[in-house]
């Protein structure tokens, strides 16, 4: 994955974006892998990106997503020292991973992810 | 005469008491095994009604995600439970604030520990995870500095973390 390349990061809780749009720190916390899973939405419309996670990323949370926030690869790489790899199937699935094992510095992590972020994409309200 | 009235029983592991100046007190004793019970939350419930609570917009929040992330344990293996003494010392560190802090943004971990966030100007962030042991994990983020730590919940709250908060008034 080249570092000029998008991912986006599904948002299923309110609580993980803030009123103003910004992403929260929640939103970029590993899952039970230590990883969390993005996809790679370049040369795909927006209707392409809210398909993917309304049919492939929202069984495995039983609702749509609210939206995404979206990232470059060389952010998540040269600001924040974490790896960005494709992990497929599904097709455009990838995962960032080198999430530290110790919380507050995972939450460190996480939090500087969130930074990076650009706005929150809204699907629906 | 000032008083202090015990909410809970002195044997348990965890007791408030609600002092004079309706400050609320939390002594833990760490030699023994955290032990939660339902007569302990209703305890700290009636203290809580006892307390004159202020901060209503952020306990409110606070409830909602906790509401939120059970439904979400339905369909989601990954997502951890809330244990309900999290949801409770986080009660607690949100009412205890002092009075001139800003309220924290509130919600749940993946894990089920529950979340206060302080969010500034230019990535200025605090965020802080209070687990049901009484284990806190926070990281603070503004601009190049930024530190991280453990700390348990103390009988007061702990000063480094009121410090941190401070800084966004």
């Amino acid at each position: 994955m080249e570092d000029e390349e998008t991912i986006a990061r599904y948002a299923f809780f309110s609580d993980e974006v803030r009123a103003d749009g910004t992403p929260r720190p929640k939103l970029f916390e590993p899952d039970k892998h230590h990883e969390c899973s993005v996809f790679r939405t370049d040369g795909l419309t927006a209707t392409e990106i809210q398909r993917i996670g309304d049919e492939v990323v929202s069984p495995n949370y039983g609702k749509l997503p609210y939206g995404h926030c979206d990232l470059f690869v060389g952010q998540v790489r040269h600001q924040v020292h974490m790896q960005v790899e494709s992990v497929e199937p599904p097709t455009h699935h990838a995962c960032i991973r080198g999430y530290a094992a110790d919380k507050s510095a995972w939450k460190l992590q996480a939090a500087q992810l969130s930074q990076q972020a650009a706005l929150f994409v809204r699907f629906r309200g | 005469m000032p008083t202090t009235i015990r909410l809970t029983e002195p044997h348990l592991p965890v007791f408030m008491t609600i002092g004079a100046d309706d400050a609320y007190r939390i002594t833990e004793d760490h030699t023994q095994e955290l032990r939660y019970t339902m007569e302990l939350l209703r305890a700290w419930q009636f203290s809580d009604a006892l307390s004159n609570i202020t901060r209503s917009h952020a306990l409110g929040a606070l409830m909602a995600a906790c509401a939120e992330h059970n439904q979400g344990l339905r369909h989601e293996a990954t997502l951890g439970l809330i244990h309900p003494y999290a949801v409770q010392l986080a009660i607690y560190f949100i009412s205890a604030l002092p009075k001139e802090l800003p309220d924290p943004e509130c919600g749940v971990d993946r894990d089920g520990e529950v979340n206060l966030e302080w969010f500034g100007a230019k990535g200025h962030l605090l965020t802080l995870s209070i687990s049901g042991t009484g284990r806190i994990a926070y990281a603070y983020l503004h601009g190049d500095q930024h530190e991280r730590g453990a700390i348990r919940m103390q009988e007061q709250l702990p000063a480094r973390l009121v410090e941190l908060v401070g800084r966004f008034k």
